[in-house]
């Protein structure tokens, strides 16, 4: 798969803060790519030098084969962002605020009446494009959002933590929003995100801590690397973890259960065999990126577990 | 984008974006009837100064300088150059309130990131000043235009229209100027300014003193000389004294005749037709460069902002391009 954004050496700096601190990356066309860090980490730093917005201190970044340096007219219209928080006008109705914006992008008349047509239908925006925007619910006004980012048919969707500080049933609803874009339109989808099941349904994620790459790869890659599978075993948690440790395992009690480290299933599966009479119940726990973060960087994600 | 697209955006600049943004930041200053409010406070303390009691404080002193000169039976036309006076404070402190309220949005703009939104759009850099310098100045025509309406309603109804069609012509004239030249200064002024809790503040003292420092609230001629000196330093003290000229020239007229021109020059240097600026008058000419030249001045200074924060991007790039060499 062709790459369509690249990134060699990227660092920024505010004045003594080095926010990022040299880091390359690649994002494929049409993959869903998830930056995921704890606030501070350098995640909106990144995203704000690839859109233009802030000026980087050195590196090189292409996207769609354009310099960010050279040719920045280019790669503009090449992205549509969806900001942290909103950029559309409170007193100003849905339409009226997405036409102004279509402008920027030389789209009026007929062929931005037939976009905007297209736009509300994909996201649902038909009853509220006459609302002024300020009265919209949390969802509505995320729709609104994406539906700015996307009014010059942009090749990649970049997305600043878009469901921070929504509840977790508009949460779902733009993450479908989004994942629907990328299946159905192809689009390449970049994140950034301090969720973890955010980050789990990416195509590829890079942890970002402290300016720096703390590991890259996909979710799964991540969690094999980074994180561990366990057998947990209910009943009385400290005799089974003494029992087991006899035999050689490493298992420890934990919150009056037994929990065993198991490197694949397939050990997991022979203790269970080996020792039926400590295994009456069990939970066989796979790795989580919730693991994988705090293995990488020694920190936990607030709202991870959300 | 398609090709098509990118050749009509090349082809029509920031022109369509320009366009747009400007109705947008008007759009956005008359759909808050709050703002709209206070663009017009200091208008309409103007008003009510004059109609509870500086209004009849006034005329008195009139008449009575008329009496002492054996004038008698001069009450309407005293009343018409006294209403003429008050109309021309309204007028010239809205056309700096107004632009000032309007100028909310590029603040606003600034703290909630919309101009990363526009940095990130291919929008040219320009269109964004340009477009709140053209609202803030369209705001200022229509919001000063409405209030021309209800002032000359108010001059009719009151019995003291002692305007020609030239006199009208004029001041719509000046008012096209004064906007302009308010706008252009205040736009190069909310540009420094990065909070909004520091626009309200000059929001709330330049909404105060304006009205005291182009002679609208009282007769610049009973402040102290340093105080009209410092006054006469203001653009627009100087677009009020030339609406007062247009205004209040017909009902003068009135005046002259009942009196003798002596007394009629005198009124004109009281009610500031005339300025004192350093003990030299300023006439209509002059006031009119004043204004005009202050126009000229902050939007040149405008541009040039604007110039100035463009280079060390440009110079960073060159910087970058020559380290790659």
């Amino acid at each position: 798969m062709a790459e369509i954004i690249r990134a060699e050496g990227l660092a920024k700096a505010y004045g003594a803060v080095q926010a990022v601190r040299g880091i390359d990356f690649a994002v494929e066309q049409g993959s869903l790519f998830s930056f995921l860090g704890v606030n501070g980490a350098g995640k909106s730093t990144t995203i704000n030098i690839l859109c233009s917005i802030l000026k980087k201190d050195a590196g090189r970044v292409t996207v769609g084969g354009y310099d960010l340096d050279a040719q920045p007219g280019k790669i503009k219209p090449l992205l549509g962002i969806v900001f942290q928080n909103t950029v559309l006008d409170d007193l100003l109705t849905v339409q009226d605020n997405l036409t102004v914006r279509a402008s920027f992008y030389g789209l009026h008349g007929r062929a931005w009446a037939a976009r905007l047509a297209y736009l509300s239908s994909l996201l649902g925006l038909e009853d509220i494009l006459r609302r002024p925007f300020g009265k919209l619910s949390g969802g509505q006004r995320r729709r609104a959002d994406i539906a700015r980012a996307l009014v010059h048919s942009p090749s990649v969707l970049v997305l600043d933590e878009p469901t921070t500080g929504l509840d977790p049933k508009t949460r779902r609803t733009v993450w479908e929003i989004v994942h629907g874009l990328q299946r159905e339109e192809g689009m390449t989808v970049f994140l950034t995100t301090h969720y973890m099941e955010e980050a789990d349904g990416s195509d590829k994620v890079v942890i970002i801590d402290g300016g720096q790459i703390a590991a890259c790869g996909t979710p799964v890659q991540l969690k094999n690397e980074h994180s561990r599978n366990y057998l947990r075993l209910y009943g009385d948690g400290a005799a089974i973890a003494a029992e087991l440790r006899a035999h050689g395992y490493a298992a420890e009690a934990e919150g009056g259960a037994c929990v065993v480290v198991t490197p694949s299933a397939d050990e997991a599966r022979a203790i269970l065999a080996r020792h039926p009479q400590l295994c009456r119940d069990f939970e066989f726990v796979k790795g989580n990126m919730d693991d994988v973060f705090l293995a990488v960087t020694g920190k936990r994600l607030e709202g991870g577990a959300a | 984008m398609n090709a098509r697209q990118e050749q009509g955006m090349n082809a029509r600049g920031g022109f369509a974006a320009l366009w747009q943004l400007t109705r947008r930041n008007l759009k956005i200053f008359l759909k808050d009837k709050a703002n709209i409010f206070f663009s017009l406070l200091c208008p309409l303390i103007v008003l009510a100064l004059y109609v509870l009691f500086l209004g009849d404080t006034q005329a008195d002193v009139v008449l009575a300088s008329l009496a002492a000169q054996g004038v008698t039976g001069a009450e309407d036309a005293v009343g018409a150059f006294c209403d003429s006076w008050m109309v021309a404070g309204v007028l010239s402190s809205a056309t700096v309130t107004v632009p000032l309220c309007a100028c909310g949005v590029m603040v606003q703009d600034r703290r909630r990131g919309i101009a990363g939104d526009l940095a990130a759009s291919p929008v040219p850099a320009w269109a964004a000043p340009a477009s709140y310098f053209l609202s803030a100045a369209a705001a200022g025509l229509v919001l000063s235009a409405a209030v021309t309406a209800l002032a000359f309603a108010w001059l009719a109804l009151a019995g003291s229209w002692c305007l020609s069609a030239a006199d009208v012509f004029a001041c719509l004239g000046v008012t096209v100027l004064s906007v302009v030249c308010s706008t252009a200064l205040l736009v190069f002024v909310v540009g420094f300014i990065k909070s909004e809790g520091a626009f309200t503040g000059l929001n709330v003292i330049l909404g105060t003193v304006i009205g005291f420092l182009i002679g609208a609230y009282m007769p610049l001629s009973m402040f102290p000389a340093g105080v009209q000196y410092f006054a006469a330093c203001i653009p627009g003290t100087h677009a009020a004294g030339l609406f007062r000229n247009c205004l209040m020239g017909g009902a003068l007229d009135g005046l002259t005749e009942l009196s003798s021109p002596a007394f009629a020059e005198a009124l004109a240097d009281e009610f500031a037709l005339r300025l004192n600026f350093f003990g030299h008058t300023a006439g209509i000419f002059a006031m009119l460069a004043t204004v005009a030249g202050a126009a000229v001045l902050f939007l040149a200074l405008l541009v040039l902002t604007r110039v100035l924060a463009a280079r060390p991007a440009r110079k960073a790039r060159t910087s970058l391009r020559e380290e790659k060499q």
